[in-house]
């Protein structure tokens, strides 16, 4: 039940202004973090930022990536086994 | 009751296995002639060759029975499981097997059967109480961080979970909250090993999984306390109980009804392999500069289109202008007037000719006059004011071709000045610089290596010097 309000909530604005640090960007779940690159992506392609925010959105984008590909990333789990009271 | 056991003859006190079982089979026919009794009907076999094989059974115990295809053929009623009878048969062991089983001569059927009515009534009044309801079935995680699983430890079930996970997402954490599934307290047991793992905090789904069964096996995950612990559950709750043609309560209780265990398990986690291949094109789209630039570009295009054709345009109107200028100029310039009127002179000079031999007094006298008149008809003021108006009007046009032309000019130049506002030379002006590295430009670590010279284009120059080390962003 604690488990609700748990995660993040980051806006494309928030993480273009540099509001955003590296640690928040390490907690986004996959799916906030996909949207977020998916964003970041779609904007630089539009063309509509300015040089010097599109530099920033690049360096944004790469962060992303490499949080999702370490989501991904990983041996494979063993069975965990909850012990019966 | 006694039984007679007969010995072979030969005076062995053991009998053959064959002679056992017939001796069994006299002794039943002897005393059981006829044997009546009810139950619900359970693990109904229909064989290719149409005998019926399947238990009655009550709460505590089963009986195998086996009904003939002819007399199955007989049947008022399709006996499913479930279904309540009455059976009339006779006790036999089948001697190839040994297997113990009532030959049925006569099945009734006797109302719906215990259990399915209690299934029903309990799901009716669960239905009822909001448990089922579809407004609160949550959508299941896109990724979990680790995945619940509320099954038995042993038996293939956890087994082929495990195996379809795996495939689907290797690193996938999951945690499996061990509880028996079937018998006496099976069903708090389930209810525990939810509620266990949900306080947990260790995963953001979970499946509740057995194989398949009758609808006593599955009994369990009817009950009350199960569907009241799943619909409790803080993480959406997936079950995977039984085959696609089961169905328990945990199902209706559940946020998704899984067909089967191992679909369960494709339903909760995504395959790794799609998620990256997903990121991969992102990363591309990314790290493709050329679509970066490409509206830029587009852009200037525009703009250069536009300043050309407006650049035509005020130059062909100009040219116009100046044509029409000229051609009016043409028409009214001043020697045409002398042309017209020495024309006119020699009009009269032909017909002087033509009265010439009339009288010497009168032609010279006539000759003065036509002199006169014709220094009369030579209007050498007008000719001048003609000349000054043709001169001011030559002035005015003048002016104005120049004008337009002027105007042209500085269309064309505040163009340029756009232009050259959203010249690529303004990026370098913003510090940005170009490498080129054997005259090309450099846009990937790729592209050069330790000690090749370089050039640096910056706005006001160029900066060489040498590549010492190249470092590949990851």
């Amino acid at each position: 039940m604690a488990k609700a309000g748990k995660e993040v909530l980051v806006t494309l604005e928030a993480l273009l202004s540099g509001e955003v640090s590296e640690s928040q960007v390490g907690a986004l779940s996959f799916e906030q973090a996909l949207k977020l690159l998916e964003e970041v992506v779609t904007s630089v392609e539009s063309g509509s930022l300015p040089l010097d925010r599109a530099i920033g959105s690049y360096e944004h984008g790469t962060a992303l990536i490499k949080h999702l590909r370490q989501l991904l990333s990983g041996a494979e789990e063993k069975l965990r086994v909850l012990n019966q009271a | 009751m006694k039984v007679a056991i007969q010995a072979a003859k030969s005076g062995d006190p053991y009998l053959t296995v064959s002679e056992a079982t017939r001796q069994i089979n006299d002794t039943f026919e002897a005393h059981f002639p006829q044997l009546l009794f009810h139950g619900e009907i359970s693990q109904l076999t229909v064989a290719a060759s149409g005998h019926l094989y399947f238990s009655v059974k009550d709460q505590g115990a089963q009986l195998s029975c086996v009904m003939w295809a002819g007399m199955a053929r007989t049947l008022a009623f399709k006996p499913a499981q479930g279904v309540a009878v009455r059976v009339h048969g006779r006790p036999n062991v089948y001697a190839q097997t040994g297997r113990f089983q009532i030959v049925v001569s006569r099945l009734l059927e006797d109302g719906e059967g215990e259990l399915q009515r209690k299934f029903l009534e309990l799901k009716d009044r669960l239905e009822r109480e909001g448990f089922f309801s579809v407004e609160r079935k949550r959508p299941l995680p896109f990724l979990p961080r680790a995945v619940g699983l509320v099954t038995s430890r042993t038996g293939a079930v956890l087994h082929d979970m495990m195996v379809k996970l795996r495939e689907r997402f290797p690193s996938m954490v999951v945690y499996l909250s061990e509880t028996r599934v079937q018998g006496d307290g099976a069903a708090h047991e389930i209810a525990m090993a939810i509620r266990k793992l949900d306080e947990s905090n260790l995963v953001d789904v979970i499946i509740v999984a057995r194989g398949g069964g009758s609808l006593e096996d599955l009994w369990a995950f009817n009950e009350e306390e199960v569907v009241k612990a799943v619909f409790a559950c803080s993480v959406p709750v997936v079950s995977g109980v039984g085959h696609e043609t089961d169905t328990t309560l945990c199902d209706y209780a559940a946020d998704a009804r899984a067909p089967t265990p191992t679909a369960a398990a494709e339903m909760v986690v995504p395959k790794v392999t799609d998620l990256l291949q997903r990121v991969g094109e992102l990363e591309r789209r990314l790290r493709d500069f050329d679509r970066w630039l490409q509206p830029m570009a587009q852009r200037l295009d525009e703009l250069s289109l536009r300043l050309d054709t407006r650049a035509v345009a005020v130059l062909a109107e100009g040219k116009l202008r100046v044509k029409a200028a000229e051609a009016k100029l043409a028409s009214i310039r001043p020697d045409k007037v002398i042309e017209l009127l020495r024309g006119k002179v020699e009009l009269y000079h032909g017909r002087l000719f033509r009265v010439g031999m009339a009288s010497t007094d009168r032609l010279s006298t006539s000759v003065s006059q036509l002199r006169e008149r014709l220094r009369r008809a030579i209007p050498t003021e007008k000719i001048d004011q003609h000349r000054a108006i043709v001169e001011g009007l030559e002035g005015r046009l003048l002016v104005g071709v120049r004008r337009g032309v002027e105007d042209a000019n500085s269309q064309v130049t505040s163009l340029g000045l756009r232009l050259d506002s959203i010249n690529p030379r303004k990026v370098l002006e913003r510090g940005y610089s170009i490498v080129r590295v054997g005259g090309k430009v450099a846009r990937s670590v790729h592209d050069v290596s330790g000690g090749d010279p370089m050039e640096i284009s910056v706005v006001d120059g160029l900066i060489r010097g040498t590549v010492t080390d190249c470092v590949k962003e990851k």
